[in-house]
């Protein structure tokens, strides 16, 4: 996947975790915190994920993720498939 | 909810193994063992009278807590007792906490008192309304508690704070055993409702507040201050996965679980579809 393709899945599963920030322009340096994101917001972001690459990301992995460009790293980490698993 | 004679016997029996060792191990005076003598107030600061005072602050809501959990849990022996044993422990922190502050002279009598009008001038009330709920976000609440004064802990060994670092050795050691029981108490709801157990969990993360959101004075204000709370991926890295694999499930069923919730509380919510009219022959 390409950052362009990468930064449109994230906005995805934001706007899917926290309707409210659909649509929002998201810098890769936004924290989780600033934009109000809680915990299980954080993991529906990363189950979202998860489904549409077709992987599972170990817990301990998830401890990076402050920002957005955390998740881009995360996704990057995995080497995702260049075409995305559909979502079940 | 009703509770069978077998749980009631289960809830009891977690309750006896969190008794017997905090009487055989966790004992712990506020004024004999706490060594006082060790104040040294050249390490005191601003920040740490902010760190205590915010937490001497949550601790001092223990009649709202215990005179809630005691309405929540007065007709089972196991948890009306916990709640008993739980009030006095907490009741010593709260204790330690303003001690601390007068005698290092980071508060004076006045200060801590027009503090203690404010925090008693709110009303702690229950964030859930079910035992098994309250029982979820105990356990969350407890581990998060713990976390932050072991961090305290830690930093006070750091800087040589004997004294501080006693207090957090001991409060820690308390939370961490508070969580324990909790713990223990959400393995069995699993056994007889994993489920439902998973449900109840899933909406208490969602909706997890520490206690003193909205009751503390600038809570928001003194959440800037390194080490009055802890941060949403330590929480979810130390707190909750650890939680998870306790009880035997993961994050994946908790989302699905709040996901399955937030359905069935939508459906509800739609509008019934108007009955269509018999077709007239
Ligand atoms: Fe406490
Ligand atoms: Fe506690």
């Amino acid at each position: 996947m390409n950052d362009t393709e990468i930064h449109s899945l994230i906005g995805e599963a934001v706007a899917f975790a926290e309707p409210r920030l659909k649509g929002a322009s998201l810098k890769p340096e936004d924290t989780i915190a600033e934009l109000g994101i809680n915990s299980i917001a954080v993991l529906e972001i990363v189950g979202y994920l998860e489904d549409k690459l077709g992987v599972r990301f170990p817990d301990d992995e998830l401890a990076q993720l402050n920002t957005i460009g955390g998740l881009s790293d995360l996704i990057r980490g995995h080497d995702v498939a260049a075409q995305p698993a559909q979502k079940s | 909810m009703s509770i069978s004679i077998a749980q009631r016997e289960r809830a009891y029996r977690a309750y006896n193994e969190f008794f017997d060792l905090a009487e055989r191990k966790r004992r712990w005076h506020p004024f004999n063992d706490v060594p006082w003598e060790k104040m040294d107030r050249d390490k005191n600061s601003e920040e740490v009278a902010i760190c205590l005072e915010t937490f001497c602050g949550v601790e001092l809501y223990v009649p709202d807590y215990t005179a809630n959990g005691f309405n929540l849990t007065r007709n089972i022996f196991g948890h009306a007792w916990f709640q008993a044993n739980w009030g006095y422990e907490e009741s010593k922190h709260g204790l330690v906490f303003r001690e601390y502050l007068i005698q290092s002279g980071l508060r004076t009598l006045e200060q801590y008192y027009a503090f203690e009008d404010k925090i008693f001038g709110q009303v702690w009330n229950l964030p859930f309304h079910t035992r098994r709920q309250m029982t979820c976000y105990g356990a969350l609440q407890e581990s998060a508690t713990y976390l932050i004064y072991q961090a305290q802990k830690e930093k006070a060994k750091r800087e040589g704070a004997e004294l501080l670092e006693k207090i957090f050795f001991f409060i820690s050691r308390d939370e961490a055993a508070h969580h324990g029981f909790y713990r223990k108490v959400l393995q069995l709801e699993m056994e007889d409702d994993r489920e439902g157990t998973i449900s109840d969990l899933s909406h208490v993360v969602a909706n997890f507040q520490m206690p003193g959101v909205g009751l503390i004075p600038e809570y928001d204000e003194r959440l800037k201050v390194a080490g009055v709370g802890i941060s949403s991926d330590h929480f979810l890295q130390q707190g909750i996965f650890p939680l998870l694999k306790v009880l035997g499930t993961d994050r994946r069923e908790l989302i699905a679980s709040l996901q399955k919730s937030r359905m069935a509380a939508a459906a509800a919510r739609a509008p019934e579809k108007p009955e269509l009219a018999p077709v007239q022959a």
